[in-house]
């Protein structure tokens, strides 16, 4: 490589740290400003003015000190800071998805993931079943759960006893989510209109049900699911290329596909699990990062985080200042297809990176 | 006193004590007729009048019409028209003389109908074979209520209910026994439909409520299927109604097409002095109580829906604002949560939840208290726990399966205890039961208002 | 002399391998036709078994007769048992059975086409935003208030038709302007089926439960909504669908070459692209109006007649069609059987019938390149 292709290479890597960079501080700022966006009336400095009282532990005297602490401190900011986080999953989950089964419909619900977390919801809102007798919500969220495990499992079965190739995979998950979402159909049919709102709103996807107690579940799981990411990205630029000339490449496929979509596979549970199944942002999220910033892994998963914790933030910030609880999942496709269709059509290259 | 005397003094004795007895008598006679005080209106084309019943007051009315007296058009007693066709002739006088006469003929008759769009009145007019004999009826909780008042249980051949909410099984049994027609009081399958009408044929009609997703026709048939195709009369009654002379023009229209027009009668004359009773009563109140309903432990019912209509019968000034959807939700956790509900202005001193059995008690409320499931009720209760009725124990659950009239009486009750007590209730209530219901139940034996502080000393 | 004889004896050995290799390949496409031919006498075995499952349990040819007497004019004595048997049977059971045939018909041609168009296995004719456009149809509709009585669905299945064709016009004009791979345009109809599907959501969350439970049912697939009023409308609008995807099935198979050889052999991908796309919006967008969101047909049954044929699509449009019709009726069969009364809606029976099969085809298939 002569100087100036060295210089070249070196300034585009520059190029794409600078624009990971970008993205996570205008997703820190908006953050940061969303804790005062809600229904009930507060400015940014309040809202801050109330975040910092609570930390000193100051009392609270009236009513509207009490209800403006509720809201701020157990409302707006732990879900801010989950959507965050939530999106950041789903983000890299997408990345790695697509790169496992080298498909670019591929998003992190295409193991099945989400009609089996739906389906433990639904059983435990129109049946009353959870499978551990926890309090309201815990309940739920343990049972979506664990059944968002299942898919994950029979997969790993399949695995081992045969040849499996990436589209064997998503065709298993395509199987698993079907016998799913036939049951839960069948309960949601015949459930109460009570029951039935809160399983639908469950279903299209809201950060609404975060509380401070999982964030430390999300943070873990981002934590393992980057880690691990980075950690394969090299492998999966290679598996890319075909499974043939990955194991002459000296990659193993089958094993390398495998532990991915394990990990994904829970990772992306507990984020289902707390959330429900927001849509859109694995499947174009990775997308829109290798616009930016290419498709090498190394790059492309910071990115895929970064991008995937700023249009989930954004669109819960949005879906909030509409007061009535508009779920986010229905706002994030709504804000990102016609920047994804804008990029699509100026850019002039194929969603796909070749 | 001389002879004379004695003997003027007798005769005017027995006539005073004829007079008095024939004026008693006459009295005691009419006495059912002249006191019974009934303001709803028997929507039916004939009652001319607009009263309460179809006689002969409404021939002579029709008559007037006919000969032209000044006064007299068919702008001002629309329902002169018996035979509907758009005037009023001797034809009408016929028409209006069978069905005094109780020969079997076809009468019109008002539908009510939510579906403003289409009926902006509220009400459209159909036609119907009378007298009904066999009907297909719909199995909500209320409307099962108005078929015993009546006492139509006999006539109704089939039923149909969710399986959410069956007939209560220790009220209706013969209700409960019945399949359901349908997957809720929506739909009737037609399937299930056509099975029953080979069962039982000389089945003529459908009772159904005045809800306008009521036989809509996506699943299941459609209120215009059943009369084309199968032949069936639709009718839509407000069975819900809370407004006293709604829900009795309702039951005196149910009573007059199954011919069972004296217990209609009864049960209007009835509920329409107690609520006019109750309405006398609180409005000499200078301090109105300020209340809110609720029928959920997530949310206050709006304004105008049922439930606070109720309140608003018993005297309430209801507290909530006014709001298109029929739940203000004070759940934190749901989307639609609503700070405002908690604003001193939009609380009430009192709340009233309106709990069905199935979904409070994990029972029914005419069943064994000690069947009640205490963690549910007491977990329910809790959820009312940021109100300013909580801490001073004023969140009262009463059952929302009980006779829209006996739940005006406790709300009464609850809401003004001196003016209404528990025991006046009891016994107003009971006297409901046995005069209209057959006294299918026990008041005494039952519990249907729990106040918090009884909730909250329950061993689960 | 012996070099002869062998070089004699190799070229007949190579001749006849040749001839072997032709046999193989004429006889395996006889297999191919003798299985759809099957597959059509069972289906229409099937579809006439169907209408015995209700509550009027009449036999197979009671109700050949039944039907015969009512084209023949035959009336009858009201309320009679043979007026019940006729009502039932003509007004309710055979539009049904009629419309889940072309409801099968045309999603699983509109399926099998759109795999061989995207070149994916997970597409689905609701892959690009088709369905997302009806069902936001269907909400509109019944939020104004249009009226869903009988006679009147018309009007809805228009408008929800109409609103389908939306995302499809939008891809057609996008279309020119992404000049690339065929990913683009899928990636592309994706970001329109969620941008349309987020829509459809955020009105269902600003409405009441009540009218809430009313468009969810609407929206989810049922096949009981079917009439002879809207029959006609789905039946030509999937004709005209099915038979043009038909007639491009032999271009479609190229397609799975890749961009550059299909034009190549003189097929214009994109062009062909759009047609197909228009063909599956009118198909869609008829069925999702009136019967809902049925899901599985249209995504599995082709892979399951690739896994049994091959990918030649001149017979996997055709076998995915009878296969989709008789599990269909399997599973509207099923349903009614288990209960006339409990309404499981069609979506579930379909994906509990299927899926399994489907699991076990996938995992016995070990040869399966789709």
């Amino acid at each position: 490589m002569s100087g100036d292709e060295a210089d070249l290479y070196v300034a585009k890597s520059k190029k794409r740290w600078v624009a990971i960079l970008i993205i996570l501080i205008i997703t820190l700022a908006i953050t940061i400003y969303s804790v005062c966006v809600m229904s009930f009336n507060i400015s940014f400095q309040e809202a801050w003015e109330v975040i910092f009282k609570h930390l000193r532990g100051d009392p609270l005297e009236s009513y509207y000190d009490r209800i403006r602490d509720y809201l701020v401190f157990e409302g707006t900011l732990p879900r801010s800071i989950a959507a965050g986080l939530i999106g950041a999953i789903l983000g890299i989950s997408g990345a790695v998805m697509q790169y496992c089964v080298r498909n670019p419909l591929a998003d992190p619900y295409t193991t099945g993931i989400s009609s089996a977390a739906l389906f433990g919801v639904t059983i435990s809102l129109a049946l009353g079943i959870t499978l551990l007798p926890l309090h309201d919500e815990y309940g739920i969220v343990f049972n979506a759960f664990v059944f968002s495990m299942i898919p994950c499992a029979m997969m790993i079965l399949i695995s081992l006893r045969r040849k499996t190739t990436p589209t064997m995979l998503i065709l298993i998950g395509i199987a698993m989510m079907y016998i799913f979402s036939s049951f839960t159909m069948v309960m949601k049919y015949n459930a109460e209109p009570e029951v039935l709102e809160q399983i639908i709103e469950w279903s299209i996807g809201s950060v609404s049900k975060a509380h401070w107690e999982s964030i430390p579940f999300l943070i873990v799981a981002l934590a393992v699911l980057l880690i691990m990411a980075l950690f394969y990205s090299k492998k999966l630029d290679v598996m890319s290329a075909g499974d043939n000339l990955s194991t002459s490449l000296g990659v193993d496929p089958k094993k390398t596909r495998l532990i991915c979509m394990i990990v994904v596979s829970a990772c992306t549970s507990v984020a289902v699990s707390f959330s429900g199944s927001i849509g859109f942002v694995g499947l174009v999220v990775p997308h829109i990062s290798r616009l930016f910033v290419g498709s090498k892994g190394f790059a492309l998963i910071p990115c895929s985080a970064a991008a995937g914790a700023l249009l989930l933030v954004a669109a819960d910030t949005i879906a909030r200042s509409f007061g009535a609880g508009l779920p986010a999942g229905a706002i994030t496709a709504l804000i990102g297809s016609p920047f994804f269709l804008y990029f699509l059509i100026k850019m002039r290259t194929n969603g796909w990176g070749r | 006193m001389n002879q004379n005397t004695m003997k003027i003094t007798a005769v005017v004795v027995v006539i005073v004590v004829a007079v008095a007895g024939i004026a008693a008598f006459l009295v005691m006679n009419n006495g059912s007729g002249s006191s019974v005080k009934i303001d709803a209106a028997l929507e039916v084309y004939g009652n001319a009048d607009g009263d309460y019943k179809i006689d002969n007051a409404d021939k002579d009315i029709i008559q007037k019409i006919i000969d032209g007296k000044e006064g007299y058009t068919l702008a001002k007693y629309p329902l002169a028209d018996t035979n509907y066709d758009g005037k009023v002739t001797t034809a009408d006088i016929d028409a209006l003389k069978l069905i005094i006469d109780g020969k079997d003929t076809t009468v019109y008759h008002l539908n009510h109908s939510t579906d403003t769009e289409k009926y902006p009145s509220g009400s459209y007019v159909v036609s119907t074979a009378w007298p009904i004999t066999k009907t297909v009826a719909n199995g909500a909780a209320n409307a099962l209520i108005m078929y015993a008042l009546v006492d139509i249980k006999s006539n109704i051949v089939g039923i149909n209910y969710s399986k959410s909410s069956p007939p209560d099984s220790i009220l209706w049994p013969e209700f409960a026994a019945m399949t359901s027609l349908g997957t809720s009081t929506n739909y009737i399958s037609e399937d299930l439909l056509v099975s029953c009408l080979e069962k039982n044929p000389g089945t003529t009609a459908v009772l159904t409520a005045d809800n306008k997703n009521y036989l809509n026709g996506k699943e299941g048939l459609s209120e215009a299927e059943l009369e084309e195709k199968y032949h069936l009369d639709v009718i839509r009654l407000q069975h819900a109604a809370v407004d006293p002379d709604e829900y009795c023009s309702a039951l005196l229209l149910i009573g007059f097409l199954f011919q069972q027009d004296s217990e209609a009668v009864a049960v209007s004359d009835w509920t329409t002095k107690t609520y006019k009773d109750i309405a006398e009563k609180t409005s000499k109140v200078t301090n109105k109580v300020r209340a809110e309903a609720s029928s959920y432990y997530t949310y206050v019912s709006a304004k105008n829906s049922d439930y606070s209509d109720n309140l608003a019968q018993a005297g309430a000034i209801v507290t909530t604002w006014e709001q298109s959807s029929s739940a203000i939700y004070f759940d934190r956790n749901n989307k639609s949560f609503d700070p405002r509900v908690y604003e001193d202005q939009y609380q009430g001193d009192v709340i009233i939840v309106f709990r069905t059995g199935s979904g409070f008690l994990k029972a029914s409320w005419y069943s064994d208290p000690g069947t009640w499931d205490v963690a549910t009720m007491q977990n329910h209760l809790s959820k009312f726990a940021e109100f300013k009725a909580y801490d001073n124990k004023q969140v009262w659950h009463t059952s929302g399966d009980m006779p829209i009239v006996a739940r005006v009486i406790y709300s009464a009750a609850i809401l003004y205890p001196d003016l209404f007590s528990m025991e006046d209730a009891d016994k107003l209530h009971q006297e409901f039961v046995d005069k209209f219901l057959g006294g299918i139940y026990k008041v005494s034996d039952l519990k249907f208002v729990l106040s918090q502080a009884e909730i909250e000393g329950m061993t689960p | 002399m012996k070099r002869d004889e062998s070089v004699d004896r190799q070229v007949e050995e190579y001749l006849k391998n040749e001839e072997d290799l032709a046999e193989g390949y004429i006889s395996s496409v006889r297999q191919k036709l003798l299985i759809i031919v099957i597959l059509f006498i069972v289906s229409a075995f099937i579809c006439i078994f169907s209408m015995t499952v209700n509550g009027r349990n009449l036999d197979f040819f009671e109700v050949i007769e039944v039907i015969i007497n009512h084209i023949k004019g035959t009336t009858y004595e009201i309320y009679t048992k043979e007026w019940f048997d006729d009502t039932f049977i003509w007004g309710n059971s055979l539009p049904r059975m009629l419309f889940t045939v072309v409801a099968a018909i045309g999603l699983a041609v509109a399926g099998a086409s759109m795999q061989s168009m995207m070149n994916n296995p997970l597409a689905d004719p609701y892959t690009v935003g088709v369905s997302s456009g009806a069902c936001l149809g269907l909400a509109i509709s019944i939020i104004i208030g249009l009226s869903v009585n009988y006679g009147d669905s018309l009007t809805i299945i228009l408008l929800s038709f109409i609103f389908a064709l939306l995302p499809m016009a939008a891809i057609v004009i996008l279309a020119p302007k992404t000049r690339s791979s065929p990913s683009t345009l899928i990636l592309a109809g994706v970001a329109l089926s969620y941008l349309f599907n987020s829509v459809n959501t955020l009105i269902l969350s600003t409405v009441d439960s009540e009218t809430l439970s009313v468009i969810y049912m609407w929206q989810t697939g049922t096949l009981s909504a079917a009439s002879w009023e809207d029959l006609p409308f789905v039946l030509v609008m999937v004709s005209i669908g099915s038979l043009l995807i038909v007639y491009l099935s032999r271009q479609l198979n190229l397609l799975a070459l890749g961009d550059a050889s299909a034009s190549s052999l003189g097929v214009d991908p994109d062009n062909l692209r759009i047609i197909c796309l228009v063909a599956i919006a009118f198909i869609v967008g008829a069925i999702v109006g009136c019967a809902g969101i049925i899901g599985f047909v249209g995504l599995v049954t082709p892979h399951m007649v690739r896994m049994v044929i091959g990918s030649d699509n001149r017979f996997v449009i055709p076998g995915a069609a009878c296969i989709a019709l008789i599990m269909m009726l399997l599973a509207d069969m099923a349903c009614r059987a288990i209960s006339l009364y409990d309404n499981i809606p069609i979506g579930a029976a379909l994906s509990l019938i299927g899926a399994p099969i489907f699991l076990y085809l996938i995992i016995r298939r070990n040869s399966y390149v789709w």
